[in-house]
């Protein structure tokens, strides 16, 4: 891309990516899809995503989750460079406004899945360097817990508790006014 | 990446999440989430304690009991909703100028009170305890000669989590 003529910008915009999952299904995202995930901006500007990208620590069912989730938010990031210039614009602000409404609504259902599939994200989140998805998710599992005795919280997750009763009776007693 | 297994957090078919992941998590908590999160196990203890997490909250944030002072009264009132515990009392008639004198309260942190018994200077009281001692006198200023446009004005900080002794600090 050594000339900047508005054909190339296109071109690159449409550039396509192969995502490989530890399960080795292919995924073919754009470069601004992918591009979401820092670890993968990093491996296509050092020019190392010929022949697709490995990703051994993500599997399919969770990254086509997270393809799903940077398509949506990659089209929301295009959408906000292309509405910058005309931001006095209220009809362009209430576009504005309705798309992230949207985006709020794309991102709870994108949270209706089960407790296992939510760790999953969130590790992948993390791995790819998503901040978006990985705030989204952690913010999930925090709500979660908010207001929930240790013992729901063992269950809701299924942890088994490792602490022996005197160090539990210790913790409570450090912080009693937590368990009042 | 590497992941060595954290023990104690296996939900159905899923990874368990590193420690750095369950402090970024635990970030997001009240410090009462934080202290409940504690006793969870002991992956999410070592994930509160390890980032220090809850060191500035491990106090109670709910208002239990007040003191009130009141300019007409000698000695400041003290409400409390009642309890079998040991009881605290306002009545600081232990203290120097117990003889008449008026107290007032000038500043508190954390359980202690900074007093100002009118002629005899600041004390600093636990009235858990009844624990008290003077606040030592100012340094001085040195130089006499020096305008005397300076004056001093004690501040009482308190953190039970560094230390259970207090120090004074100007």
């Amino acid at each position: 891309m050594a000339s900047a003529g508005s054909g190339d910008e296109k071109a690159a915009a449409a550039a396509m990516i192969t995502l490989i999952s530890s399960d080795n299904e292919k995924f073919e995202v754009t470069e601004a899809t992918a591009t979401l995930s820092q670890t993968i901006r990093h491996m296509i500007e050092d020019g190392c995503t010929d022949g697709g990208v490995p990703l051994p620590n993500v599997t399919s069912k969770i990254l086509a989750r997270v393809i799903e989730y940077c398509k949506k938010h990659a089209t929301a990031a295009a959408g906000e460079e292309g509405s910058s210039s005309s931001f006095s614009d209220a009809a362009f602000l209430e576009v504005d406004r309705a798309f992230l409404e949207e985006l709020e609504e794309f991102d709870d259902a994108f949270l209706e899945v089960d407790r296992a599939t939510l760790f999953d994200l969130i590790l992948a989140a993390n791995y790819l360097d998503i901040k978006g998805l990985l705030n989204l998710t952690c913010q999930k599992v925090a709500d979660s817990v908010k207001g929930k005795t240790p013992e729901q919280i063992r269950e809701m997750y299924n942890i088994v508790n490792d602490l022996t009763p005197e160090e539990e009776a210790e913790i409570r007693r450090e912080t009693q006014w937590a368990f009042e | 990446m590497d992941q060595k297994p954290e023990e104690g957090l296996l939900p159905p078919a899923a990874a368990p999440l590193p420690e750095d992941m369950l402090a970024d998590l635990f970030a997001r908590l009240p410090p009462r989430g934080l202290a409940v999160a504690r006793a969870v196990c002991r992956a999410w203890r070592a994930a509160v304690d390890g980032r220090r997490l809850l060191r500035a909250n491990l106090l109670p944030l709910s208002v239990a009991r007040i003191f009130i002072k009141f300019r007409c009264h000698q000695f400041p009132e003290y409400f409390s909703r009642p309890s079998t515990g040991p009881s605290i009392s306002g009545q600081m008639d232990y203290l120097p100028s117990s003889a008449g004198g008026y107290i007032y309260i000038s500043g508190h942190c954390n359980g202690l009170l900074l007093l100002d018994l009118d002629d005899h200077g600041d004390h600093v009281v636990n009235p858990a305890t009844r624990a008290w001692s003077p606040v030592p006198p100012p340094p001085a200023f040195g130089d006499d000669d020096v305008p005397r446009i300076f004056y001093y004005q004690n501040y009482l900080v308190f953190d039970p989590t560094l230390s259970p002794y207090h120090e004074h600090h100007r």
